[in-house]
């Protein structure tokens, strides 16, 4: 299984730092990147995937530089990117079957694995469908599936989410779990949800950096004491949450609101300490 | 000297079924991959070239046969043979160029880029595709025209070069200055310009004689200049792995 290591990347956009000081070891397993839009997600795993090179430091896999390994770098990886591209006019059988040329998967081993990935992601039936004629999310799956044609051992997932309705996202969560038994899977989102429920390893990006990382509920632990949940009734619901980081407000009967908030000392009188969440966690960095 | 024999009970019965064990893992791990030759990468690109690229060069092979049939029974002027011809070389280069702006215009090149056979070699094995395609069609034409006019081959063979070599480096120059959106219908103003500009000398017809033959090897080795710089330029351009696969395109 493959090591992929981030030595202190680095990456600026017409001098504006992009990704600062990167640094992290990738083994088997999930891995979710969790970040607000503009925290420097994108162009990280367009590092990881080589399409973009870093100003500074390095990428290794297995000890090797990235860019010397060139193409049998390559050839380990699956990448689905946030900006998914198509050629309309292609049938979904001849998307794949022209990735799979790309990818290097022998001639005779390609129909096989299309045939197996567009069933794993429920597309056997519409091979013979355009491109063009498919709907967001049916798009999104066909990009899952030519990431794994080549059987990567690093996938790399960028919003992989972005489109799928609630059971596809469901169904999503479950594929990957999978699929993180035997290789490296990267997956970046801004859905909390989507990442909670798969990843076994978190990194919080905010920008450019790498803010917190560990399993969820390493990271879940540095919070507690900081979450806090109260009874109020609206007005002093809304002046709370002009006062602290509140991550949720539900309306309640008889018109109280129980408002759960981020806060180093006890807000209100009545408030109570309750388990933090990664919603949590990812709203108390995102506010730093 | 006498040849010593090794005797059984020197061979170590642990240490070769240890090594044995090495030799196996070893083979156990190592990967059989499957690398395409360039032959298997360009026979394997044809089946997925746009059908606008591949049937309008195409086209051009069969137009050159018809417009030679045509000039021939209408025993057509030298002039007009010329001027034909060079329309027709002209506008040669848009098609690879149309095949290369596919990748950009569908947002396809970050996925590209991030496969066994990356947009940098995927880009020179379609320019193989169509230079030889080109090849095909410019030595159809120039034999086609040079049967049937009195000047020769040589001749014939600069006063269509020159047209294609400086449309093909506009097309290259429009590709790595302009931003996508803007260039597809710049590089097809760009071949229509060329043309309109191959009939130009059409007005002055002693820059088609014997004497003017040194402006047109002039003309051609100034447009292999830019043609050649511009293919520089263009893989600078798509080896530098920057916001190129991202960002520009």
């Amino acid at each position: 299984m493959p090591e992929l290591r981030l030595e202190h990347i680095s990456k600026c956009y017409k001098g504006l730092s992009a990704v600062a000081e990167m640094e992290y070891v990738f083994q088997k397993g999930i891995y979710g990147l969790l970040g607000a839009n503009g925290a420097g997600k994108t162009t990280l795993l367009r590092m990881i995937v080589g399409v973009l090179q870093p100003d500074f430091g390095r990428i290794l896999c297995n000890q090797q530089d990235i860019s010397h390994l060139g193409g049998e770098y390559r050839r380990m990886l699956g990448y689905l990117p946030q900006e998914f591209g198509y050629y309309p006019n292609f049938t979904v059988h001849r998307y794949m079957r022209y990735l799979a040329e790309l990818k290097a998967v022998p001639p005779e081993l390609a129909e096989e694995r299309i045939d197996e990935m567009l069933n794993r992601v429920g597309l056997y039936h519409q091979k013979r469908q355009r491109m063009k004629n498919l709907s967001g999310g049916m798009i999104r799956r066909v990009g899952i599936a030519q990431a794994l044609l080549n059987d990567p051992d690093i996938l790399v997932l960028d919003e992989p989410t972005a489109g799928l309705d609630p059971r596809e996202r469901i169904r999503f969560r479950n594929f990957v779990s999978e699929l993180g038994r035997e290789r490296i899977v990267i997956l970046s989102s801004h859905i909390v949800a989507d990442i909670e429920y798969v990843a076994d390893e978190l990194l919080l990006m905010r920008a450019g950096k790498q803010v917190e990382s560990g399993s969820l509920s390493q990271i879940c632990k540095k919070l507690q004491g900081k979450v806090w949940e109260s009874l109020e009734s609206l007005e002093s619901a809304r002046r709370l949450n002009q006062e602290f980081v509140v991550s949720s407000m539900k309306n309640m009967e008889e018109g109280n609101v129980c408002v759960r908030l981020l806060s180093d000392r006890k807000p209100v009188e009545h408030a109570v300490l309750t388990e933090p969440g990664l919603e949590d966690v990812f709203l108390y960095h995102m506010m730093q | 000297m006498k040849n010593k024999g090794i005797l059984l009970e020197e061979i170590q019965i642990e240490g070769k079924a240890q090594v044995l064990e090495q030799i196996y893992e070893a083979v156990e791990a190592k990967n059989i991959r499957y690398q395409p030759t360039l032959i298997q990468m360009v026979l394997g690109q044809i089946k997925y070239l746009s059908l606008p690229a591949l049937g309008g060069q195409i086209a051009c092979l069969f137009l050159i046969f018809a417009m030679c049939i045509y000039l021939e029974k209408s025993q057509a002027q030298l002039m007009i043979w010329l001027g034909t011809g060079s329309v027709l070389a002209a506008c040669l280069g848009v098609f690879l160029m149309m095949e290369l702006c596919r990748s950009s215009s569908f947002h396809m090149v970050e996925l590209e880029q991030s496969c066994y056979l990356n947009v940098k070699q995927l880009w020179c094995v379609k320019m193989i595709i169509f230079g030889c395609l080109d090849l095909v069609v410019l030595t159809a034409l120039i034999a086609g025209v040079s049967k049937n006019v009195s000047c020769g081959m040589f001749p014939v063979i600069l006063y269509f070069m020159v047209p294609f070599v400086i449309s093909s480096g506009l097309q290259f120059l429009v590709f790595t200055i302009f931003r996508r959106g803007k260039r597809e219908y710049l590089q097809m103003g760009a071949a229509v310009f060329i043309s309109v500009l191959s009939l130009v000398p059409l007005s002055e017809p002693r820059l088609y004689t014997f004497a003017c033959l040194g402006f047109w090897v002039l003309a051609l080795l100034i447009g292999a200049g830019l043609l050649i710089g511009e293919i520089i330029l263009f893989y600078r351009m798509i080896c530098s792995e920057n916001e190129f696969y991202t960002v520009e395109l």
